[in-house]
């Protein structure tokens, strides 16, 4: 049986660490230890993960403590040792004095690796996602260039051709072009039909990125001419996934349902178009009526011509524009928008990234300062053990280099540890992370991130270890052994002082966790106005040239999936909220004379069956049912409240007429109910005006969604039986994107939770942080004091007495501490801003509780030594000095 | 090597008497013998790498265990190391077995022996 084997950063932990065994029996026995270990960790592994990570701890445990145990070599000296062995020698050393009080050792490591853990995986995010550039040659010269009509407010809208044509032909600053047209399809004859997306690209758009094909060619500019055969080009992963990694797919027909297309290349893996992902490209064909047309729907690209800038680029097509607006009325106000492609793929993910990053650097700094504080008390309880060593001789370059051994051992196991939670954050970040988060694929840890910060991390504990050991070196070694009081005076101050900054990152950090927990928890409890509870929802292609086909083959399909057991209510709606369809159409009530740039818009959704039903809306006036209008009825709707206060304010809705569109000779749409609002594509904003209208008056709809309410249990357990319905109805049309309303509410809320949720985390962990700091730093009070607290007693103060002076004593850097964090997080939550909903930056209650629940953290942290002082027998200090 | 008489090395600590009787019938490599070890103990004793490894060491250089001829097999990890048991392991783990032997019949005579009424449930 083939077992796993450890992951190699740990068999290469458990080599070093074999490395400090005595030499007997490592020579002897080191490559047999390390193939014993790494069967253990297969067996261990094969009963699960967290076996295996309690195997890695014992085991290194195990072999740490056998390294301590180990009899000493004779000094290094003795034996004419290099200085390999010499270091060896030392390392050792180290490794024995640090296990000998394990719980030093053990909380710095497991501190550098949380901060340097958390801090790699967040830069590594960054880094991949916002500053790395686009894997395309000169990246940063390639733009997107938008079309922009504030009165439609658009500032990053499409082209038509007219205007990309001109645009193209008139603008200097960018030297070559390119046109992407998102396309949809279903994919046939591979297995059962697969939903896929595509886009149209203009012939100059593989040449414009600088991309070959791993396979075949890529669609050059010749395939783009009107009489040119159909050809395709596949994403690898569309390669792997229908044609199994084929090479012979090159040469054979991709079967869409518009017609087939014959595949000359696949890309390599990684490439998955400019901005969007697609999974094939088709040449995008224009006769003369299509160059002619003024609908907006060209994507652009481009790339800067030499020594030209975004700015110009902007400025150039925006001229352009608005000189082709003049000479056409319809055409007012039109400008440009160009930014770099990176920048419009990455959006506004970077605001995020960049909080997150803020976030973790705190927890980064927070960890160092808390390395600090107990590096500053180790060295301070060992003043005397240092201070004997030099008088019985120990050169200061012996102390030197072993507090120097115990920084980089505590450094390195930190770092190593780092690394294994650097990974599993990297992993959790690209799983949890909200779907939208651009390029996560690529996501992995970064090494250059994880050598800077272990760097920054080593040269903290370097530093805090050797200052103070340094200057206890110069001390003369009688002053520090007669300083049996142990008085800390600088020290101390500086361990207050940390342990004060402390308490600031920790308050900063939970007022930041508690604002977006609140906005989140607020947007939770936003009823979105649907029941989402209990509801499938799947995408049906409906691809038909005439709207009866497509009528009877919904109602066909409507019909059998309502007999299904455990169904309440079927229907099929063109866009359902949350999902990502939409169009929309203007609107103008009878007998007003709103001008035609004013009119509001209104959201379209054709629907059959009982959609309303499978959604829950609920009806406020009127009649809600439209399965007996017919396409040659009067056009018939049900609108939303806010439709119909729009148009009609403190009127019945019901009967009244309206006319849709920019044609003012349309015919009248009727009135016949009013629902209650719904929530459409995010819980923050307020609801659109929306308009249900009949399938059999709405014949363009190209795709319906699917909704199914059940009684009870999972929807989701109707995927199987839904599937055999469709494709008994039509084998060529395939069920997509099936979902609940529920995850399709939740997925609106996903980038808020995850933020909550991670600032959250970093808040829990430095406030844990900061409590072990006071708890430090007061233990160290405490135990310097016992006497003057042993003769206070004998004096006749009582125990409650002592404790509420060592409290008083932490309370000056815990007010401290509390009012620069406040000052920090009143700086800092104005960043926040942006991103809460319903909570001020500046709300007081998330500052008041943040405050209260940091110093009850503090003051707990404060107890024991409190406690141990309350509990000082005066006689045993008195007998003892 | 000057080798004592078996009973100076007495008693054994329980991970190194666990290892003679593993080795007594047959050769082992290292994570057999924690395998063994293990379940001759039902669980009680499984000792670390390092653990195991400093005990094989420190063994070897009493002279109760040497390394075995056996090789790793083709199709075996290759830095598997076999051990064997010597015929001064043998004595001394003989002993052992011996001083133990005498202490169940020690216990025997008190109420702490097996089977005497404090072991029976009540």
């Amino acid at each position: 049986m083939i077992r796993a084997r450890p992951p190699r950063w740990i068999a290469a932990l458990y080599r070093a660490l074999i490395r400090l065994l005595p030499e007997a029996v490592r020579r002897a026995s080191g490559p047999a230890m390390l193939a014993t270990f790494e069967e253990r960790w297969g067996a261990a592994r094969a009963r699960g993960l967290w076996s295996a990570w309690i195997l890695v701890a014992t085991e290194l445990l195990d072999l740490m403590m056998t390294i301590a145990r180990a009899r000493p070599r004779p000094e290094p000296g003795e034996e004419g040792g290099n200085m390999i062995s010499e270091i060896a020698h030392e390392l050792r050393i180290a490794l024995r004095t640090l296990m000998r009080r394990p719980g030093f050792g053990v909380l710095a490591t497991i501190t550098l690796a949380v901060g340097v853990g958390a801090n790699t995986a967040v830069f590594s995010v960054v880094d991949t996602v916002v500053l790395r550039p686009l894997p395309f040659p000169e990246s940063e010269r390639i733009v997107r260039v938008w079309h922009s009509i504030p009165r439609l407010g658009w500032e990053r809208g499409p082209f038509s051709y007219p205007n990309f044509a001109e645009v193209r032909d008139g603008v200097s600053s960018l030297g070559a072009w390119a046109t992407v047209t998102g396309d949809e399809a279903t994919l046939l004859g591979q297995g059962p039909p697969m939903r896929v997306r595509g886009a149209r690209i203009s012939g100059t758009f593989f040449p414009l990125l600088g991309v070959g094909a791993e396979l075949g060619r890529t669609i050059l500019p010749a395939d783009a001419e009107p009489t040119a055969e159909t050809v395709a080009v596949l994403s690898h992963d569309l390669w792997m996934r229908a044609y199994g990694g084929d090479a012979g797919a090159i040469g054979s027909p991709l079967r869409l349902e518009e017609g087939p297309a014959t595949i000359v290349g696949v890309m390599p893996p990684g490439f998955a178009g400019a901005s969007t992902a697609h999974d094939y490209w088709l040449p995008h064909r224009l006769d003369e009526a299509g160059r002619a047309a003024d609908a907006n729907y060209l994507q652009v690209i481009a790339r800067l011509a030499p020594g030209a800038t975004v700015a110009q680029a902007q400025a150039e097509v925006g001229s352009v524009l608005s000189r082709r607006a003049e000479s056409n009325a319809d055409d007012r106000e039109r400008g440009a928008f160009v930014e770099t492609l990176q920048d419009s793929v990455v959006g506004d993910v970077r605001t995020q990234l960049y909080l997150l990053l803020g976030a973790v650097a705190l927890v980064l700094l927070a960890a160092c300062a808390n390395v600090a504080g107990l590096t500053l008390a180790r060295t301070h309880n060992r003043r005397r053990e240092h201070a004997v060593r030099l008088a019985l001789g120990a050169g200061r370059k012996r102390l030197v280099l072993h507090l120097l051994a115990e920084s980089s051992l505590v450094a390195t196991a930190g770092g190593l540890v780092g690394v294994g939670i650097a990974h599993a954050l990297v992993r959790a970040l690209a799983s949890f992370a909200p779907s939208g988060l651009p390029r996560r694929d690529e996501l992995a840890v970064q090494p250059g991130a994880l050598v800077f910060l272990l760097t920054v991390s080593v040269l903290c504990v370097l530093f805090f270890g050797l200052l103070p050991a340094l200057r206890g070196a110069d001390t003369p070694a009688g002053d520090a052994l007669r300083d049996r009081t142990g008085r800390a005076g600088g020290r101390a101050r500086m361990q207050e002082a940390l342990a004060g900054f402390q308490i600031a990152l920790a308050l900063v950090l939970m007022v930041g966790a508690g604002l977006l927990g609140r906005s989140f928890a607020r947007l939770q409890s936003v009823d979105p106005g649907f029941d989402p509870d209990g509801v499938l929802v799947a995408t049906v292609p409906l691809r038909f040239e005439d709207n009866a086909e497509r009528i009877a083959f919904v109602d066909g399909m409507l019909g059998r999936i309502e007999r299904l057991p455990g169904v309440e209510a079927v229907g099929l709606a063109w866009s359902v909220p949350f999902g990502s369809a939409w169009g929309s159409t203007r609107v103008v009530a009878e007998g007003s004379d709103v001008p035609l740039e004013d009119r509001p818009n209104t959201q379209m959704i054709p629907l059959r069956g009982s959609a309303l039903r499978s959604l829950g809306l609920t009806l406020l006036e009127g009649r809600a049912d439209l399965s007996a209008v017919t396409a040659a009825d009067p056009l018939t709707v049900v609108v939303n409240q806010t439709f119909a206060r729009t148009l009609w304010p403190g009127r019945s809705a019901v009967g009244k007429r309206f006319r849709r569109g920019t044609d003012p000779d349309a015919p009248w749409t009727t009135v016949s109910g009013v629902l209650a609002d719904t929530k459409a594509t995010s819980l923050s904003e307020p609801a659109p005006l929306m308009m249900y209208q009949p399938l059999t008056q709405a014949g363009w709809i190209q795709d319906g969604q699917l909704l199914v309410r059940t009684v009870s249990g999972d929807p989701l357990s109707l995927v199987e039986p839904l599937r055999t319905i469709v494709a008994e109805q039509d084998p060529t049309v395939p069920l997509t994107d099936v979902t609940t309303l529920r995850a399709r509410l939740s997925r609106s809320v996903a980038a808020p939770r995850f933020r909550a949720g991670l600032v959250g985390s970093f808040a829990v962990l430095v406030t844990l942080l900061s409590a072990v700091g006071v708890y430090g730093v007061m233990g160290l009070l405490v135990a310097g004091r016992v006497r003057d607290i042993g003769v206070r007693m004998a004096l006749g103060a009582d125990r409650t007495t002592v404790a509420v002076g060592v409290l008083r004593t932490g309370a000056t850097f815990t007010v401290l501490g509390v009012g620069v964090g406040l000052a920090g997080a009143l700086v800092l939550s104005g960043a926040l801003e942006a991103l809460l909903f319903e909570v001020a930056a500046r709300d007081p209650t998330t500052y008041v509780v943040s405050c209260a629940l940091l110093v009850m953290a503090t003051v707990v942290a404060m107890l024991v030594p409190a406690r141990r002082a309350a509990s000082v027998q005066p006689m045993d200090v008195l007998r003892d000095s | 090597m000057s080798r004592g008489r078996p009973e100076e090395l007495l008693p054994l600590t329980p991970l190194s008497h666990a290892v003679l009787l593993a080795l007594a019938d047959r050769d082992l490599h290292g994570y057999a013998l924690v395998q063994e070890v293990a379940r001759q103990t039902s669980g009680a004793l499984d000792p670390g790498t390092g653990t195991l490894y400093t005990a094989l060491q420190r063994m070897q250089s009493d002279g109760l265990i040497a390394d075995s001829e056996t090789l790793p097999s083709a199709d075996e990890d290759q830095r598997r190391k076999y051990y064997r048991i010597t015929a001064y392991g043998r004595e001394v783990a003989r002993a052992e077995v011996r001083r133990l032997a005498r202490v169940l019949e020690v216990a025997a005579e008190t109420s702490l022996g097996l089977g005497s009424a404090a072991e029976k449930p009540a």
